[in-house]
């Protein structure tokens, strides 16, 4: 129950990370050379971002301790990996590829309208 | 400089009143007590009114950023998603509320229990105020309010210790229900200490867009910069880092039950009070601060 409580601290955390980054100048400047398809891209994906993030948050953890431990692993190693891509913001890509698995993840633990 | 709010100032002033040199020094600790609760279940009202007005702002904030690149249809999707969620969320916000207004109304049923001719009829309000209360305590318990369970963070029960009163209504009111009482206190901290970190991500979504779009992006352009510019960057400055003290309610809380504890071992003083008091203050301080711009702006 700790672990799975702290994997789903971790889950909110980054998923508020993701939009923090996304809202800030450096995101913005990441942005710079991105293409139309990116750039829609990274607008669906900031706002289902921000959809899962109050879906999660308004559901209680006893709801879903079950869905959580069913994927325990992905969501750890997506976790790990959204926050390596923002820590670099090297490449707008590999943020979105990280984010759109994540939420794909997500999506399996609470009803997300996609 | 900032200025204590008139509301503050008036019940600082009448709680040390009551509690100097008054004959029944024990009982007027009570009715001090009692004001400062109502007042802090004041201030922290404002507070979760502006925790759900930031919630608001941060998600229009992102719905404003990504709305360029969407077309008509998922425009109005996302919107009508959006607004379910936070909805959703206002409503958490609303009981925790409500949770703190039941508070205020067994505080001052405390308050009018701090006379040696209370009517025992009082111990029926207290109890019917708490039936209240704990209906609303497992919802509450069992939210999830930003990056955490708030069960995951509510403090340990420290114990009620009843020392003798000459009020006896209010004596027995103290072991009847002073440990359930405290547990609801701690029920607010952890609240608080919740809401304290999900205010900072909304603030910080919020504050990073004006940044962007109403500091760096027109101090960076070949354009003339827009007037009210410098006012704008220390107004987002100064909220950023007031954003940090989030936790002044949950602070505030805290002190609230270690003050219900002393209040019933006969240990609460002056000094206990100010304390307090300061407490308090900070959360209408903090609130104050982190207030959005006004609407229109």
């Amino acid at each position: 129950m700790d672990d799975l409580a702290g994997l789903y601290i971790a889950t909110l955390k980054v998923l508020g990370d993701t939009l923090v980054t996304m809202t800030g100048s450096k995101w913005d400047a990441a942005m710079q050379d991105a293409t139309a398809q990116q750039f829609t891209d990274a607008a669906l994906l900031m706002l289902s971002v921000q959809e899962a993030r109050l879906t999660l948050a308004n559901t209680a953890l006893a709801d879903i301790l079950d869905k959580l431990k069913e994927n325990e692993d992905g969501l750890q190693k997506g976790i790990d990996r959204l926050q390596g891509a923002l820590d670099s913001l090297a490449k707008v890509e590999r943020v979105l590829n990280s984010i759109s698995s994540i939420l794909s993840i997500v999506a399996r633990i609470v009803p997300l309208v996609a | 400089m900032r200025t204590v709010p008139p509301l503050v100032r008036m019940v600082t002033i009448l709680l040390l009143l009551s509690l100097a040199g008054c004959v029944s020094a024990r009982l007027a600790q009570f009715s001090g007590f009692s004001q400062a609760g109502v007042a802090y279940v004041k201030a922290s009202g404002t507070f979760i009114d502006e925790a759900g007005s930031a919630a608001i702002r941060s998600d229009s904030a992102v719905l404003l950023q990504a709305r360029p690149n969407l077309s008509k249809e998922q425009r109005s999707d996302q919107l009508d998603k959006h607004n379910a969620r936070l909805k959703d969320r206002l409503l958490i916000l609303r009981k925790i509320k409500r949770h703190g207004k039941l508070l205020q109304d067994y505080f001052e049923v405390l308050g009018s229990m701090a006379d040696s001719k209370a009517p025992e009829s009082l111990g029926a309000a207290a109890q019917g105020v708490y039936d209240s209360i704990a209906k609303l305590t497992p919802t509450l318990k069992n939210a999830t309010i930003g990056s955490s369970p708030v069960s995951a963070v509510i403090p340990s029960a420290v114990p009620i210790v009843v020392a003798s009163l000459k009020a006896k209504t209010l004596e027995k009111e103290l072991r009847d229900r002073g440990p359930l009482i405290e547990r609801e206190l701690a029920l607010q901290e952890a609240l608080f200490t919740v809401l304290a970190q999900e205010i900072k991500t909304d603030l910080s979504i919020e504050l990073n867009r004006r940044e962007a779009e109403e500091v760096i992006n027109p101090f960076i352009s070949g354009s003339e910069v827009p007037n009210g510019w410098a006012t704008t960057r220390e107004d987002v400055l100064n909220t950023t880092v007031a954003s940090e003290s989030a936790e002044a309610a949950a602070q505030a809380a805290n002190e609230l039950r270690l003050s219900f504890q002393k209040l019933a071992a006969n240990q609460f003083d002056n000094n206990a009070l100010s304390s307090l008091i300061a407490d308090i203050n900070s959360i209408l301080d903090l609130t104050e601060k982190i207030k959005g711009p006004p609407p229109g702006e």
